[in-house]
């Protein structure tokens, strides 16, 4: 069997926000299955995911049509010893920016009378910290109101909530990267709102 | 503040257009219960695309062996077997029968299911058995089958399972099936994890609407057409995606894949406003799985 998905996309072009084995894995399929792959910063602003939307689309020559975002590095330190500092860091990585990216992604789209896909990469909620289980709970039930307000725009919404996602054995890693490029191919037209692991 | 921009319903590519390789399942043996049709007919065609070796289970042999020659027009090779899913002697002697003439099963996928819209105070004894036990029992039975004989040939082998997309909000109006489908969905992860060191992978596929011609008004295109203005992706599910999610989580792609219930409804299950109409009873309904009098 060939080593990677078919050609499941029709060269779009996916801004992809986050590092670490897991968002590694899931580009390098995405880019495999057809996407060209741009990278953004974690946004702390609307105005700041927009600029990078703008920036991606502008490299790639043609406009981005779909968002990957993976959160930041868990924190298992607890709650008490957290300063405030930290905290902002972890939420704004693990929901704000995805947030921000998501609304001005839906938001080009709509502008531009086109279709588009949104996939977010998760820890599970008790992969360690309060920052995670904070982020994760905010993260599961944004994807599922996204999903709904915009499924009539052709904007699907979908989170991989996996350890995997912090990194896995070769065999999960392309699984995870597998699982990522169907959801985010016009082949899971009908999955949106969806919360799905891979092996948790 | 609102705002209306055009609609945009996405369908999905044609059911013939390749989804996975052409020969992902040439090694399989595939048994699908349920398979004679409507969902579990959608998933043995997404197997018989991948190249498989299928095995057709249904109550019903006429119309299994009807979509065993469907499979057959394809240039691919299936069998049917007559069994009721609650047998015990019946599962057994359907591995057997399948066994022979195609090799050990391979992958098995658990579709054998019945619904009816019903009052929960109406609910017989005999409707309420027979809606749980073929889902509940069934799966069990067919499933702990599959995994004695693939732990007997230590190989290792893959289960998907048929649920539905009210399992984690309730059903009024559908006890039997909303407590049926939630436990084939959390029989799901209790067994992958019984067999992930027996590389035994099980999953589950969690369905919104998907019209066939055995379901209600199924084969009416205009009656679906117009169902599906109630599902925000604005359409009902086409056979062929539910094939294909299925087949996909049976699909080497997939091979560190286990434990999941995946949701695939085109957001039926999430639709809510914080204002409804009024709430109607479910026995005060014209329509029991409607909402208005």
């Amino acid at each position: 069997m060939s080593r990677t998905v078919p050609s499941w996309l029709a060269d779009p072009v996916a801004i992809v926000i986050g590092q670490g084995e897991g968002v590694e894995a899931v580009a390098h399929e995405l880019a495999a299955a057809g996407a060209t792959i741009a990278r953004g910063p974690i946004a702390e602003s609307r105005e700041v995911a927009r600029d990078a939307i703008a920036l991606a689309s502008a490299a790639a020559k043609d406009p981005v049509t779909m968002l990957v975002h993976a959160g930041g590095q868990s924190n298992p330190a607890s709650a008490e010893t957290l300063d405030i500092q930290d905290w902002r860091s972890g939420l704004c990585a693990g929901l704000d920016s995805r947030f921000f990216y998501a609304a001005e992604l839906a938001a080009s789209l709509m502008a531009q009378e086109t279709t588009g896909a949104i996939l977010f990469l998760d820890l599970q909620e008790n992969a360690g910290g309060v920052m995670q289980a904070t982020a994760s709970g905010g993260l599961g039930n944004l994807t599922k109101t996204l999903a709904v307000e915009w499924a009539r725009d052709g904007i699907r919404v979908n989170t991989i909530a996996s350890r995997i996602v912090a990194g896995g054995t070769k065999t999960e890693l392309r699984s995870l990267g597998a699982l990522s490029s169907y959801l985010m191919s016009d082949f899971a037209a009908y999955v949106t709102g969806a919360i799905v692991g891979v092996d948790d | 503040m609102t705002n209306s921009r055009p609609e945009k319903i996405v369908e999905p590519p044609y059911a013939d257009r390749p989804f996975l390789p052409e020969a992902v399942f040439s090694d399989d043996v595939v048994m699908v219960t349920g398979g004679s049709s409507g969902m579990g007919r959608g998933m043995a065609m997404a197997f018989a695309q991948g190249g498989a070796r299928v095995a057709i289970i249904g109550r019903d042999i006429d119309k299994a062996n009807k979509v065993v020659a469907e499979i057959e027009a394809m240039g691919e090779t299936a069998v049917a077997v007559g069994a009721d899913v609650r047998d015990v002697k019946a599962v057994a002697t359907a591995f057997n029968s399948v066994e022979g003439e195609l090799g050990p099963v391979t992958i098995l996928a658990n579709n054998a299911g019945g619904n009816f819209p019903v009052l929960a105070e109406d609910l017989s004894t005999n409707a309420w058995n027979a809606i749980t036990r073929i889902a509940i029992d069934g799966t069990f039975l067919f499933s702990t089958e599959f995994a004695r004989r693939r732990m007997a040939l230590s190989a290792p082998g893959v289960i998907v399972n048929n649920s539905a997309q009210y399992i984690w909000t309730g059903f009024p109006g559908d006890a039997h099936s909303a407590a049926a489908k939630t436990a084939v969905a959390t029989m799901t992860r209790a067994m992958s994890k019984d067999w992930k060191s027996h590389g035994i992978r099980v999953n589950c596929v969690a369905a919104g609407f998907f019209p066939h011609d055995a379901s209600t008004n199924g084969d009416d295109p205009d009656l679906v057409a117009s169902l599906g203005k109630m599902i925000p992706a604005g359409r009902t599910g086409r056979m062929q995606e539910f094939g294909w999610a299925s087949a996909f989580l049976c699909s080497p792609f997939a091979a560190a894949i286990t434990g999941q219930v995946m949701m695939i409804d085109g957001g039926e299950s999430l639709r809510r406003a914080l204002m409804s109409p009024d709430f109607v009873a479910p026995n005060q309904r014209s329509n029991v799985w409607g909402y208005s009098v």
